[in-house]
């Protein structure tokens, strides 16, 4: 079988705990690390840890009958991934699929699921003091998700949203 | 063919050969505890432990055969061996010449209950013997046995289990370095590389435990830290180790428990910090590196055994012992094995498929035919190799349905005598052999018809006899081979199932309005059973009565890819036909194309397929058919029911594909066929499979998977969602 799923080397190391990296010491706490990638015009963020690998897209299956943002089914070393698009899940666009299509393999107990996004763009590390918890957002169906806003400088603005309550209701 | 009891002997040889083999383990164990014991003065703590695993699944199996003399026992001995691998109890050969003659006493019984086919012969044998003399335990100083504990970093003792604790503190104290070994996986081969390298580090060390480690160089890979308590040099480790990319850090150097313990005698506890403690640090192991590697593997000063455990050659009871061998000609294997080879072989199937192509291309370049004819036969032979080995192996996951059959007789028997019911159980076809999956899921479906025969299908003596029937009823099961299905049967001689409070209950339970009532025929009416919230049970019942269902058994048996019927006569019986497919592991399918889609068809399900003619559709009330064999078949248009439907009318050229399961046949209308391939079938996630259309996917190669057609689950919502056709759905 030719793995045709190029595992792309993020930003940062994937996991590295906090205490050994001396970088990591930042004033008001733990650093926090955050996979982001883009959806549209807009970069978001999720947990880290969440993700357990990132592929480029394989042939797709589209399997009929199901919710709209399933996407279908892929092969992943042998097993078979549910695919999800997350642009539909926060009520975007649905994706189209193009060379900078990345699907993330997220470490979730309840099945294999790989989330579709436009690109990957870096590995985030932040101080908690960096990252803005409670912004005031115009009302969309990702808001009720977005758990704040990082800012790493004047230009940039990244949403962090919990992923996991989203899966959750999507696979139910 | 028939037989009217079932053997009661087959659940014995069963615990025979399965308590057999623990005990060869057991011994074979034993025998090199004792050899290690001899040699080494000590024996390797795994198979200590692995021994008292022996123990504890004998007392388990003995307890499920309710072999309790034996239960009782593997108990004691279990608990023993607990204390020993725990190290609350010294492993002296007194202990060890006990546990000897404790597996003498249990190959005897297993003779005993071998020769008698009874359980309780053995009971004399298995009364528990006292340890001769004192092995009892001496319980270390308390505070002793905690101290080499703190020398294990806090975030590391946190993850381990007790025993591996224990392992951990037992090799401190014996001086050897404690081993962090930091080793990267590809997690696609992750179990059988760090199997490969545990393996390696055996004859150096004791491996305590391996633990995933947060850091990851790569996110193909995972980290794992192997904790290893050195027995040899460095040098041995680095040579075992040549194989590998490992980063080694000393976790806890040689000796220093006697370093803290002699820092421990000149402060006080409260001061002895962990700043006077060699460094657990990679300088530390850097310096101990080059000292070290002079210092032998821990010695020891104890004195050899003084009467060290025989090797213990069948003596007396050797002929017993033969006897008992011959009994169990057979290997016990996991099936998930057998899923795996089939996995591989299925695998094969992709790899004989690229060669074929290959060659096929070949043929057409000039001056290259010869070599793609060589080619070609090559792959014939390779193919028919192929097909031997995925024969053998669907053979080994075969086993008679006659073992569930004696399950259920002895339900029936006992379910009957509750109801003061005489029932007579006749049994044929048990040796219809059905892959072993497909048995265990089967058993309980059966067993739910079998209880509602019992309960409402066979009368009273007293009423049988003013019908004329004899007193005792009859339940046949039967089974037997049609094709790629096996037939199982159930028919009872009982009372028959009146439609009307059928019709009643439907009407009751909100499933059927009375108007509609009226329209269904007799056939209907009795599947009506299956539909949900109408349990028989509401009728009478003591047994069957269990919160369970017809339309449970029903869904059990189509989630198998099965099928199941009812025919019923009032005062003449019931009857009810199980269809199933002889294997579920690996299954030839046909390959169809539907709107550049191709999904797979379980071969088992297609009676024939055909090239459709338009002029041969035509259109009764909503649906389209055919006349087939001067018979009507209705037709589904495949991407109609996977919603991916296309306006207008069949197009040119379109294939239809006769599914046929037990006597519904329907055609399914496909743009192309796309060959044909033994397909293996894997489950996918639960919330995409919700859609009820397949039964799993298939890999087709170059990464592509295809659905997997749930061809029973499409026939079944073909019928129940067209009304009109539901007097063809008999075919």
């Amino acid at each position: 079988m030719t793995d045709d799923a190029i595992v792309i080397a993020p930003a940062a190391p994937l996991h590295r705990p906090a205490a050994a990296d001396p970088n990591a010491v930042v004033p008001g706490g733990a650093a926090l690390e955050f996979l982001c990638f883009t959806l549209g015009r807009e970069e978001f963020g999720i947990d880290l840890h969440l993700v357990k690998q990132i592929v480029s897209p394989p042939p797709i299956t589209f399997v009929p009958r199901t919710r709209s943002y399933f996407l279908g089914v892929i092969s992943v070393r042998g097993s078979v991934v549910t695919l999800i698009d997350l642009r539909q899940l926060l009520g975007l666009d649905p994706a189209v699929r193009d060379k900078a299509s990345r699907i993330l393999l997220l470490n979730i107990d309840r099945e294999p699921v790989g989330l579709m996004v436009d690109r990957v763009t870096q590995v985030r590390r932040v101080a908690p003091n960096d990252f803005e918890t409670n912004p005031i957002l115009e009302e969309n169906p990702a808001t009720a998700h977005v758990v704040g806003i990082l800012r790493p400088n004047r230009s940039e603005q990244i949403t962090v949203i919990d992923l996991r309550d989203i899966i959750e209701e999507a696979l139910r | 063919m028939s037989k009217q009891h079932p053997k009661p002997h087959v659940a014995i040889s069963e615990f025979l050969s399965e308590a057999q083999e623990i005990i060869e383990h057991l011994s074979n164990n034993l025998m090199q505890i004792d050899g290690d014991l001899k040699q080494r003065n000590e024996a390797d703590a795994a198979l200590i432990n692995e021994t008292f695993r022996n123990w504890h699944t004998l007392k388990g199996l003995a307890s499920t055969f309710g072999a309790e003399a034996l239960a009782t026992l593997a108990h004691v001995e279990e608990n023993r061996l607990d204390d020993i691998r725990m190290g609350r109890v010294a492993l002296t050969p007194d202990i060890l010449d006990h546990l000897f003659g404790s597996v003498d006493t249990v190959m005897q019984a297993l003779v005993a209950i071998n020769t008698a086919q009874d359980f309780g012969a053995a009971q004399h044998l298995l009364a528990p013997t006292p340890l001769a003399q004192g092995a009892a335990a001496e319980p270390s100083d308390a505070l002793e046995a905690l101290l080499p504990r703190t020398l294990i970093p806090g975030d590391i003792a946190e993850v381990l289990t007790e025993y591996e604790e224990h392992r951990l503190t037992a090799n401190i104290e014996a001086g050897r370095a404690i081993l962090k070994i930091h080793a990267s996986f590809y997690i696609a081969s992750l179990s059988t590389d760090l199997e490969a390298i545990t393996a390696a580090l055996k004859p150096v060390g004791e491996h305590i435990t391996s633990l995933p480690s947060d850091e990851a160089s790569h996110p193909d890979q995972m980290d794992i830290e192997l904790l290893l308590a050195l027995g040899r040099s460095r040098a041995e480790l680095a040579e075992a180790l040549t194989d590998y990319d490992v980063r080694i850090d000393t976790l806890i150097p040689e000796n220093a428990w006697a370093m803290f313990a002699t820092a421990v005698d000149a402060t006080p506890l409260s001061e002895a910090g962990m700043s006077q403690l060699p460094a657990p640090s990679a300088t530390a192991s850097a310096a101990s590196n080059a000292e070290l590697d002079a210092v032998p593997a821990p010695t020891d000063n104890r004195q050899p055994p003084a009467a060290p455990a025989a090797l213990r050659a069948p003596t007396d009871n050797g002929e017993k012992l033969m006897s008992l061998r011959s009994v169990s000609q057979t290997v016990r294997v996991d099936i998930s094995k057998l899923d795996r080879l089939m996995n591989s072989v299925g695998e094969l199937g992709l790899v004989r498929t690229a060669i074929s192509r290959v060659s096929d291309e070949l043929r057409v370049v000039a001056g290259r035919r010869d070599l793609a004819i060589e080619l070609h036969r090559i792959v014939r032979g390779f193919e028919r190799r192929l097909a031997d080995i995925r024969e053998g192996i669907l053979e080994v996951r075969m086993v008679p349905v006659g073992q569930m059959f004696d399950r259920l007789s002895q339900i029936i028997r006992k379910e009957s005598r509750k109801l003061g019911k005489e029932v007579q159980f006749v049994v044929s076809g048990a040796e219809t052999e059905v892959d072993k999956l497909i048995i265990e899921e089967l058993s309980d479906p059966l067993m739910h018809i079998i209880r509602n025969a019992i309960d409402h299908g066979i009368e009273f003596a007293a009423d049988r006899q003013l019908t004329g029937k004899p007193e005792a009823g009859t339940i046949a099961l039967t089974a037997y081979q049609k094709g790629n299905h096996v037939l199982i049967e159930v028919e009872d001689d009982g009372s028959g199932i009146d439609t009307e409070r059928i019709l009643e209950a439907a009407i009751a339970a909100g499933n059927l309005l009375p108007e509609q009532a009226d329209a269904l025929n007799e056939r209907e009416r009795l599947n009506l059973i299956f539909t949900p919230g109408i349990t028989t049970s509401s009728e009478l019942s003591v047994i069957s009565g269990r919160g369970v269902g017809m339309d449970v058994v029903k869904t059990n048996i189509s989630a198998l890819g099965g099928i199941v019927e009812v025919q019923s006569e009032i005062g003449i019986g019931t009857k009810f036909t199980i269809t199933m497919p002889v294997t579920l592991a690996i299954t030839p399918a046909l390959l169809v194309k539907v709107r550049d889609n191709i999904y797979a068809i379980p071969l088992n399900t297609v009676a024939e397929a055909m090239t459709l003619k338009p002029e041969d559709v035509r259109q009764i009330m909503n649906t389209e058919t055919m006349t087939l064999r001067g018979q009507t078949l209705p037709l589904c248009r495949l991407d109609t029911y996977l919603n991916i439907p296309r306006d207008g009318a069949i197009p040119p050229g379109s294939r239809v594909i006769v599914a046929a399961l037990g006597q519904r046949r329907l055609g399914l209308v496909v743009d192309a066929l796309a060959g044909q391939q033994d397909v293996v079938i894997k489950p996918m996630g639960d919330s995409i499979s919700r859609s009820g259309c397949f039964s799993g996917v298939t890999d087709i190669g170059n990464q592509q998977l295809a659905l997997v057609l749930d061809t029973a689950a499409a026939i079944e919502e073909f019928f129940m969602s067209n009304d009109d056709l539901k007097p063809m759905m008999m075919g």
